[in-house]
């Protein structure tokens, strides 16, 4: 999995190979609690983005479900299982070819230019 | 505590897993079933009942897992993922309990950076250690649901 986290908290996490339970290429948009930081735990993460771009609950415990665990365990997985699709999203097998934007900003300077190597070398003593 | 994956590995010793002993663990459980289609992980399950019928869905879908909980033994880390895993994550407390029983480990939740794992009941929500008894197997008695 490769994870890209932007300055204004947004982190991308691809899954090129799925993850545990699917081989199917994945994605999510998460907007983190710790803008800048390291990229945490889902207790770091406030919410998913769908791909259109609303918001979506990140995980069964911000779900408000209408059934009960023990006594309709099969209709809440369900509900579960379909609400949290909106915020696991299917990646194409073939990517863009464009390049992703940057994770940091774009400096404002110019690199300092470096002594270029010597390509000669020096003589055996 | 909100999480999708565990990474544990062991701190103290050579750092290795004991994955002979890990793999016989887990293929004495009758809730967990390893992977038929990949043959490279373990499915966990609430229920031996419940375990039968993932297999059958994992064969059946070779593309994903059935929700629950899935354990990869690798030679230095054991690798957990769960996904709506209800009564599984119960089974997967008592996985974690007996994995870290000896020895010092550490813990990763998703991205977070390692940490010692301590008391692992400190990685599941209050209440899971009590196993949820209204999906085990019936050996005596009949079993009665209603709607609320």
């Amino acid at each position: 999995m490769t994870s890209y986290l932007y300055p204004d908290g947004t982190l991308v996490r691809l899954k090129p190979q799925g993850d545990a339970f699917t081989a199917a290429p994945k994605y999510s948009v998460e907007v983190t609690k710790q803008a800048g930081g390291p990229a945490g735990n889902q207790g770091d993460v406030a919410f998913k983005v769908e791909a259109d771009g609303t918001a979506t609950p990140k995980g069964p415990d911000d779900l408000n479900v209408p059934w009960d665990k023990t006594q309709n365990p099969a209709q809440y997985r369900a509900y579960v299982d379909e609400a949290l699709k909106y915020g696991h999203l299917d990646a194409k097998a073939t990517p863009s070819t464009q390049p992703p934007p940057p994770t940091s900003p774009t400096p404002t300077t110019p690199p300092t230019p470096t002594t270029p190597e010597p390509t000669t070398t020096p003589p055996k003593t | 505590m909100q999480y999708e994956e565990l990474t544990l590995r062991p701190s103290t010793g050579a750092g290795a897993v004991d994955v002979a002993a890990v793999n016989a663990w887990l293929g004495a459980q009758p809730y967990a079933f390893f992977d038929p289609v990949r043959g490279d992980g373990w499915h966990l399950s609430g229920s031996a009942d419940e375990m039968r019928d993932n297999r059958a869905k994992r064969i059946a879908d070779p593309q994903r897992f059935p929700s629950g909980v899935c354990v990869f033994v690798f030679p230095d880390h054991v690798s957990i993922a769960k996904w709506i895993p209800m009564a599984a994550e119960s089974r997967m407390f008592d996985f974690v309990r007996w994995l870290v029983r000896d020895g010092e480990w550490t813990v990763q939740l998703d991205q977070s950076p390692p940490e010692p794992v301590g008391d692992p009941r400190r990685l599941f929500p209050i209440g899971i250690d009590e196993h949820d008894h209204t999906v085990d197997t019936l050996t005596e008695g009949v079993r009665v649901t209603w709607d609320a």
